[in-house]
């Protein structure tokens, strides 16, 4: 198979750039209407980075960031913790990483690490340590116990992280392995999630 | 057409840069706290005050209180400048939020006004003008039109679900798992309308080799270069007063 | 008459598929006249319209033999942007067809223009001219997102037409129409038809179709079962050992005709309406 940069941009991988944008912005919105305390806002970014591999989903955090910047400015600093985490993503599952619970966990782990280490020093620098959602108790509760700010700031993001990674990537691969075969066929990533003795159905809904 | 004309997006582009260096430059937090009631009067004339105030004060404003509480409250300052009860504020903390704060109200103010004055279908215009891929644009003016679509499909599945009884209410589990016949469906159906917009998209020559031409156009007026070349000028000047970068 | 596309023994298989989605098709299509290709899901009908457009082997990769010729030419010599303006081709899906990046439908309309870089008062024109034409004018401003199924539908037909396709290929168009919609957009096939316009039906309900086509293609398990005008075909023992039903009014049409039938107020023929002759 073809690899590299300019091979991810077929006009079907291009399409799921807007897609998963789109899906993200309503994955927050029903986390919001079903009034959960996390938000499923990086389920499209995990979907764009299993399909469409590391670039495609490198440019999805980009827009995703962009369309909510326009109405709230303070999410646009973090579009390069989304673009990091989309990265990492893309390749973890090229590379057959999300085969297992332990490799599955590596890939989480990891995932909440490196979008610690890239949203600590935005949030420091020019947030003074607060994101603005509910979470910033936990970075109270870590400074209250005697934690400086960088420690504080650093444990909140990585522990919220690891529920908020486990649950959007869980949901991402639970949708993806249930995407029709063939459609996961065009993909230049996805025939990896297709599940061995199903059905095939071509354009004129033929079973192979 | 429109009778109140705006701005070419490149004008407000450059004096926003204006704008962003002497915020993140001047010291001080007096100048960047100036910015938000400059905002509001500029939104007010343009028409745009409620959503500017409504963005405003959902992105920005409660983000800036907590800066406050938490930086007032722990920054390891000495002088205490008031205490409520056993919590001391230091008067340290305080000046660290001003400094903070201030920036980000005068930026994201900045950012809300720029975008509820523009239309985005002109930023890209200008864009595709300067020399980005019409592939690139189209990803970007899709993803407007797709939002809207499957944010108003999201809530007629979850109006089809709720009323076979799905539950929206009670504990945290039954809500989540409430979140997978509404989601699930929503990015199946998505993502194979992309493979069919493959084809309608190749049926209009969208991979065409020809150079593309555009039917919706914003021409740039005489105030645009008056304003970019003030905008420019004054970013030189602010440079040169201050003494270097 | 002349033939704008000319199949012989053509085949396809999609990619890892080893069953041919067609096998052998051989067919001529002749300028000016409205075909119908018909056959029930899985017969490979949809398959042949996407190798009479050059979508297949373009676009979908997989196992193609035969020869295909648009206009005498060999299909696969011809660019993409040829068969765009040659061959128009309009999907069954509304919703898919809007290009999802212009916010009024006459810029929809002018979309396929652009792409092809048709110098933008030329595309004003003939978008004007094409929306007058599908009688749409009345949408020209709204969101084409947020039309209706049917309007959506004419908007993706005048996306096409405004290209001035010599050849327009329909895959079930109306599918997921209501009959008013339905009835609108074969009335637009049928101005097109008279504007020269070579129209290619893909349809599984003969029902609505017949009337409208000149000739039927009959596919059936990956093969051309008969071809030829409406009636005749539907008049071989081809077509009655197919898994595709009579329209109805050619039941009753051969009901009337068919002299075998015992006429229904005669006792004996009341017990057969009734329930079959007692022996």
């Amino acid at each position: 198979m073809k690899k590299g940069f300019k091979y991810d941009f077929t006009l079907l991988q291009i399409l799921l750039i807007p897609t998963c944008v789109a899906l993200s912005v309503v994955g927050y919105q029903i986390s919001q209407m079903l009034k959960l305390p996390l938000y499923f806002d990086i389920a499209g970014l995990s979907i764009a980075a299993l399909l469409g591999g590391p670039w495609i989903a490198a440019l999805t955090a980009v827009l995703n960031h962009t369309v909510n910047g326009m109405i709230y400015p303070t999410a646009l600093p973090f579009m390069p913790v989304s673009i990091a985490i989309g990265i990492q993503v893309g390749i973890c599952a090229n590379k057959g990483m999300l085969k297992g619970p332990i490799r599955t966990a590596i890939v989480i782990l990891l995932m909440s690490l490196i979008g610690t280490i890239v949203s600590t020093p935005i949030v420091i620098i020019l947030f003074g340590g607060v994101t603005g959602s509910t979470t910033d108790i936990l970075t109270a509760a870590f400074l209250q116990s005697g934690d400086d700010i960088l420690n504080a700031v650093f444990n909140q993001t990585f522990i919220v992280g690891l529920v908020n990674n486990t649950l959007n990537l869980g949901l991402a691969y639970f949708i993806v392995t249930r995407i029709s075969p063939r459609y996961l066929s065009k993909t230049n990533y996805g025939s990896k999630f297709i599940k061995p003795n199903k059905k095939v159905y071509d354009l004129d809904g033929e079973v192979k | 057409m429109e009778n109140k004309k705006s701005l070419y997006p490149t004008t407000k582009f450059w004096m926003l840069l204006f704008m962003f260096i002497t915020i993140a430059l001047v010291p001080g937090y007096k100048y960047q706290y100036a910015i938000l009631p400059l905002v509001l009067i500029l939104a007010l004339f343009s028409g745009v005050i409620k959503q500017v105030t409504l963005n405003f004060l959902r992105s920005t404003f409660i983000l800036c209180i907590v800066i406050f509480l938490m930086q007032g409250i722990f920054y390891p300052g000495e002088t205490i400048l008031f205490s409520v009860g056993f919590i001391d504020v230091y008067q340290e903390g305080i000046m660290m939020s001003l400094s903070l704060t201030s920036k980000i109200v005068a930026i994201s103010s900045l950012v809300i006004l720029f975008f509820a004055t523009t239309k985005i279908k002109d930023i890209v215009f200008s864009l595709e003008k300067m020399g980005l891929s019409p592939k690139a644009t189209y990803v970007i003016l899709s993803t407007l039109q797709i939002i809207p679509a499957l944010s108003a499909k999201s809530e007629t599945i979850m109006e089809a679900q709720s009323s076979r009884g799905m539950e929206t209410e009670g504990n945290i589990l039954v809500r989540l798992k409430t979140l997978l016949p509404v989601f699930t469906p929503l990015v199946l159906s998505s993502l194979e309308a992309t493979e069919e917009r493959v084809l309608t998209l190749e049926a209009r020559a969208f991979s065409s080799t020809a150079k593309r031409t555009q039917i919706y156009t914003v021409e740039k007026r005489a105030i645009d270069y008056i304003l970019a070349a003030v905008a420019i000028i004054a970013i030189i000047l602010f440079f040169v007063l201050r003494g270097g970068l | 008459m002349h033939k704008v596309l000319s199949l012989k023994n053509v085949s396809y298989a999609y990619p890892s598929s080893e069953q041919n989605a067609v096998t052998n098709v051989s067919i001529d299509i002749e300028a000016g006249k409205i075909y119908s290709i018909a056959g029930i899901n899985g017969s490979g009908k949809t398959t042949l319209g996407l190798i009479m457009r050059g979508f297949i082997p373009k676009i979908y990769h997989g196992q193609l033999s035969g020869e295909i010729r648009y206009n005498g030419k060999e299909m696969s010599t011809q660019s993409m942007d040829v068969l765009c303006q040659e061959i128009g081709y309009v999907f069954q899906n509304p919703f898919t067809q809007m290009s999802a990046a212009k916010d009024t439908v006459f810029e929809e309309v002018a979309f396929a223009l652009e792409n092809l870089g048709v110098n933008p008062e030329e595309i004003k024109d003939r978008v004007t001219g094409t929306i007058r034409l599908l009688d749409i004018e009345n949408l020209k401003d709204k969101n084409p997102m947020e039309l209706s199924g049917g309007q959506k539908q004419k908007v993706a037909i005048a996306s096409v037409v405004v290209m001035n396709p010599n050849v327009l290929i329909l895959d079930e168009p109306t599918s997921q129409l209501d009959p008013v919609a339905t009835k609108e957009i074969f009335e637009i096939i049928k101005l097109l038809k008279q504007r020269g316009t070579t129209v290619i039906l893909i349809e599984h309900k003969l029902e609505q179709i017949a009337e409208y086509t000149d000739e039927l293609i009959i596919m059936e398990g990956s093969e051309l079962l008969v071809a030829g005008d409406t009636k005749s075909v539907l008049e071989t023992t081809e077509y009655s050992q197919s898994s595709l039903e009579y329209p109805k009014y050619y039941e009753l049409y051969k009901a009337l005709n068919d002299e075998s039938i015992e006429p229904f107020y005669t006792l004996e023929g009341m017990s057969t309406a009734i329930g079959g002759k007692d022996e």
